[in-house]
């Protein structure tokens, strides 16, 4: 994009986003944490549905 | 006249570096330059065109051309064939990425960061898909000629038929937000969910996020990023899995935006595609993602989730604007052709 239009873009996003006064996101990605018994288990799962699929063509 | 032989530690069907390598090798084949193909593992639906590496018997004018990209035993070996050494460099995901989420990935990752600085002084020359790529490699010791060109990318595919069921499901009048490529940490689908999470909340509300890409591998990551949208309370965020090529086709086909957030491409092949499909790019300014996009899209120079969804309302609700973006992406798209990356190819292996 050109920066002439790249600007007025990026200005008016600005003024759109101070009008609307949008709170901050209620969760932060790094706070989620997922157990290793958790993603083990899926991964079993996941291995068993492919074997199944396989094996019956889908 | 040489053979150029090209040697690879996967040659896997559909991805990104096996249709590279078989574009290559009909091309060469097309102006009757003897090519060959040898790999550690060979597709099933690829053995026409390669053997295992174990089969290859170097005779003294070959070229071998060796793509680098993951770790492998040949990183160690490719230059003992006592032939002609170029390297095509299509970059590696730095292992501190996925340490996280596999011990085992990120040491594999760590292990080609040492091959390709070990391969540094072995190699006659290198062709990198981006500038980028090759300035990494001057970072990592590399002193011969580094030449940057685009990689190979077969354009009809993208005319065969996109799944009609697909299609319709998603051609409802919802805004599709697409993502194209593996769920993997270095792709940052997390800060895609939260900026799409401002855009459905405070712009509109009448709008999905579809993240299309295997997540076999990332599963960690892959349950972490649902329990994200949970905890968002998005309900209209899709991911694909691994799907068929004409499910793939069919999301290009009804998607409205293409969002990336990913922190580190070596070329970033999903950007071309939204360039192909004419689907506005909005793409944070990192590694080769840039120097891929060259006037196309909007760059986002910093990450900023609600000035991402700010930027994704305009260009979705003024038709002009989109018109001039998708505008100049079909004019970049002519960077990537197949006859101009074709060229330039022979030039760099005919050494001309």
């Amino acid at each position: 994009m050109q920066q002439d239009q790249y600007s007025a873009v990026m200005e008016k996003a600005g003024k759109t986003l101070s009008q609307k006064n949008i709170p901050d996101v209620p969760e932060e990605f790094q706070n989620i944490k997922i157990s290793v018994l958790r993603v083990k288990v899926f991964r079993f799962v996941t291995k068993v549905k492919r074997r199944i699929m396989r094996r019956f063509g889908r | 006249m040489s053979r150029i032989v090209q040697i690879l530690e996967s040659y896997a069907y559909g991805d990104g570096i096996g249709n590279h390598v078989t574009a290559l090798h009909r091309e060469l084949q097309k102006r009757n330059i003897p090519s060959a193909i040898y790999a550690n593992t060979v597709d099933e639906r690829l053995r026409n065109y390669a053997e295992h590496i174990d089969a290859y018997c170097a005779e003294p004018d070959d070229i071998i051309l060796y793509h680098l990209s993951t770790g492998s035993d040949l990183n160690r070996k490719v230059h003992q064939y006592g032939v002609r050494l170029l390297i095509n460099y299509h970059n590696i995901t730095p292992p501190e990425f996925f340490s996280e989420y596999s011990e085992e990935l990120a040491a594999g990752q760590k292990k080609a960061y040492e091959d390709t600085v070990f391969l540094a002084d072995k190699a006659e020359s290198v062709v990198s898909d981006s500038k980028y790529n090759s300035n990494e490699l001057a970072k990592m010791g590399y002193r011969c000629p580094l030449h940057s060109i685009p990689i190979f990318m077969d354009f009809s595919d993208y005319e065969k038929k996109p799944n009609a069921e697909t299609v319709q499901q998603y051609s409802d009048g919802i805004t599709n937000i697409v993502f194209v490529g593996r769920i993997a940490p270095n792709k940052k689908q997390e800060d895609v969910i939260r900026d799409f999470y401002y855009y459905t909340k405070y712009f509109n509300p009448n709008s999905r996020l579809i993240l299309v890409g295997n997540y076999r591998g990332f599963e960690g990551y892959y349950l972490r990023l649902k329990a994200y949208v949970k905890k968002l309370g998005l309900k209209n965020v899709v991911f694909t899995g691994h799907i068929r090529f004409d499910k793939i086709l069919a999301h290009y086909h009804t998607a409205d935006l293409l969002l990336c957030e990913s922190e580190h491409e070596g070329f970033c092949i999903p950007l071309v595609e939204a360039m192909f499909f004419g689907i506005p790019i909005v793409a944070y300014n990192s590694s080769a993602i840039g120097e891929t996009l060259g006037a196309g899209g909007v760059l986002l120079n910093e990450k900023n989730p609600k000035y991402a969804a700010a930027v994704m309302d305009q260009i979705l609700s003024d038709r002009a604007l989109r018109t001039v973006i998708i505008k100049q992406q079909k004019e970049e798209l002519r960077r990537f052709q197949h006859d101009v990356v074709a060229d330039a190819y022979i030039k760099y292996l005919l050494g001309e």
